[in-house]
């Protein structure tokens, strides 16, 4: 072989990217079925998720029945557990001790967590309740929600304003909930 | 004498009917390849898995009611990036693992630069990542980005770590972008690395506390945590505590150095258990000398010779600061070794005939390789390449070896004839002409970079096809 040939070699046999293409699409293949069942469970809670909420003030005698909202909004995990527990105790309350109460709605309020709405049963010139209802849809934001309302209401029923401290690390519902407790508020005047 | 072929065996391709019945050997290389090719699928499978499973967790989430908005699509995309970005990051740390299965399935070369790709899509998906959720946080409360950022570095310490990993991130990103990784001295190289550790580090708390995706008691949290566990799992198994295993147990140390041609030495190491290793011939490993001067530098290199019960052998030369000062190690020398590693061995063999060709001290692994792959006489062909005679390194040993098993050795020497791998005396030859048989071989491809992109380029036009092609980066 001392002197060099010159001839173009042929190309004979394909290259391995058929193989390459096989593989690579039957991985693509397998990643959309991963994202359509996220997506999947992702509209089937979504429908528990999305749930509208009452519109301004109600006239008295709807207590029990407004108050439920707010366990049906917050349906989901853990958080709907304590949803659902405080309105239950909390509406026993209101129906079977007042009769003639008023109930306020506050403006919703937003922010990128999800908006709340804050609605308040006057009895007496005194609230004696204060419910809320949150589009919050991530786990994180309901569960701080969870955590604070519970303290900012005591507090609300103790202060008998909306001028109380905000809970830390909850911030943001913690405004929230007080600006929209402010306008339920201001509507009873 | 600028060119030579020596041929020691009757020339091959006369030989074997092609199409008929196939040898033994044939057959356990073709079984070992579509092995190999599963594997691969397998693996294929659970990369794209992973990023399509961390996406599908947001979609599991509602992710998709937020597309509603403008505002709410913009913040999606900012956390589908981040999810996407961070999956390819676990990915790219599992594919520098050194994970066995990975290494005998892509090789560690490819491996790495699948790595060094998916680091630009991870670099960019963190900063998109970091735009997006600005401007889609903005948009949905109505003030400017400017204002979000303020309010979330004065809300959240998290942020502010976040912020840190993600200007890291973009610096080593685009300084290894920028600059070719193997220009750097080690100790940059690690030190950029060092910094991805870190940035990892101080991206972590945002992703649990300031995403509801991973809040407590969601499923998405579980999996994520596992993501990580698992990929810090397979680093530290891998890359520190099999290493040490394999330290302590074989016990190396340095027995002789003898030096080879001009400027390369080969280092010869005597241990325990070494069959226990695993090492064949073409394999790399990274070897440690623990003197002061050399101990916290790890060299990769290949062997030269297939490996014995008690002795290992490399061939180097004196091409970095590091591996100048090799030539004056003392027999005695204690060795700690990771490895070993690569696809430059019989491992990766799919066809019963061979061809293997080395440049320069690429010829190291090409001889060990020749040693320890199978073939039947004639149905093998070896091409040493260098510029002058006295980088034939290994040359007495390769023609003995070729001698003693059948193969047909060619020799070729001299300057390269334009941007082709052959010299000039050859100009114009393709492998065709020195192997006429060799879109039927598998062809092991070692020597410096340029060289082996020509030579890469030439096997394609003779249409090689690529599962056959085997090749080892040397640019070290």
């Amino acid at each position: 072989m001392t002197d060099p040939a010159t001839t173009t070699p042929t190309p004979l046999i394909p290259k391995g990217t058929t193989m390459t293409t096989r593989r690579n699409s039957a991985a693509l293949l397998a990643s959309a079925g991963i994202l359509a069942t996220g997506w999947g469970i992702g509209t089937a809670h979504g429908k528990t998720l999305t749930t509208t909420v009452p519109a301004a003030a109600t006239s008295s005698g709807t207590t029990a029945g407004t108050t439920g909202t707010t366990g049906t909004t917050g349906t989901t995990g853990t958080t709907g557990t304590t949803g659902t527990t405080g309105s239950g105790t909390t509406s026993g309350t209101a129906s079977g001790a007042t009769a003639g109460a008023t109930t306020y709605t506050g403006t919703r309020q937003s922010d990128r967590w999800g908006s709340l709405q804050v609605t308040i049963t006057v009895a007496s010139g005194k609230i004696t309740n204060v419910t809320y209802t949150t589009t919050a849809g991530d786990g994180k934001s309901l569960s701080i929600e969870a955590r604070a309302i519970p303290t900012l209401k005591s507090e609300v029923l103790a202060a008998q304003s909306a001028q109380v401290s905000s809970v830390s690390g909850a911030t943001y519902t913690s405004t929230k909930y007080l600006t929209s407790l402010q306008s339920a508020i201001d509507q009873m005047a | 004498m600028t060119t030579s072929t020596l041929t020691h065996s009757t020339p091959a391709g006369v030989r074997r009917p092609s199409g008929t019945g196939m040898s033994p050997l044939g057959e356990r290389y073709r079984a070992q390849s579509a092995r190999r090719e599963r594997r691969h699928d397998w693996l294929t499978l659970a990369g794209w898995s992973l990023v399509a499973t961390s996406v599908a967790l947001f979609l599991a989430d509602g992710g998709i009611t937020r597309f509603a908005t403008v505002g709410g699509a913009v913040t999606a995309i900012g956390i589908i990036t981040g999810l996407v970005a961070t999956a390819l990051m676990c990915l790219m740390l599992v594919l520098t693992a050194r994970v066995p299965v990975i290494d005998r399935t892509l090789g560690q070369d490819r491996a790495t630069t699948l790595h060094a790709q998916l680091g630009r899509g991870m670099v960019f998906g963190m900063l998109a990542h970091g735009a997006f959720l600005m401007a889609g946080y903005a948009l949905e409360g109505r003030i400017t980005p400017v204002a979000t950022f303020v309010d979330l570095w004065q809300s959240s310490t998290d942020f502010i770590w976040a912020c840190l990993a993600l200007l890291m991130f973009a610096v080593v990103g685009i300084s290894s972008m920028v600059a070719v990784r193997r220009r750097y001295p080690y100790e940059v190289w690690f030190a950029i690395h060092l910094t991805t550790y870190a940035a990892i580090v101080a991206s972590l708390p945002h992703q649990f506390s300031m995403s509801g995706l991973f809040a407590e008691g969601t499923l998405a949290r579980g999996f994520w945590i596992a993501m990580f566990l698992a990929t810090a799992g397979v680093m530290l198994a891998y890359r520190v505590i099999a290493p040490i295993i394999a330290t302590a147990t074989h016990r190396l140390t340095v027995s002789r150095v003898t030096p080879v041609g001009r400027d390369a030495v080969s280092i010869e190491l005597t241990g325990r258990h070494l069959d226990a290793l695993g090492a064949r011939g073409g394999h790399w490993l990274q070897w440690r000398f623990l003197t002061p001067a050399l101990a916290l530098q790890p060299h990769p290199f290949s062997l030269s010779a297939d490996p014995t019960e008690t002795t290992l052998r490399i061939t180097v030369r004196n091409l970095g600061a590091g591996s100048g000062r090799l030539a004056t190690l003392r027999p005695g020398t204690r060795v700690a070794v990771e490895g070993p590693y690569g696809m430059f061995t019989d491992a990766s063999r799919t066809r019963e005939r061979v061809v293997l060709v080395g440049a320069g001290i690429g010829i190291a692994p090409v001889r060990a390789l020749l040693e320890s792959t199978g073939f039947a006489p004639g149905d093998a062909a070896v091409i040493l390449r260098a510029s002058t005679p006295d980088e034939l390194y290994l040359l007495d040993e390769v023609r003995t070896l070729c001698a003693a098993k059948g193969a047909t050795l060619h020799v070729l020497v001299g300057p390269r004839a334009g941007d082709t791998w052959v010299p000039r005396s050859y100009a114009g030859a393709h492998l065709t002409d020195l192997v006429p048989w060799v879109a039927d071989a598998d062809l092991y491809v070692c020597g410096p970079e340029v060289w082996m992109d020509a030579v890469l380029r030439n096997a394609e036009e003779c249409g090689i096809p690529a599962v056959q092609i085997h090749d080892e980066r040397f640019a070290w």
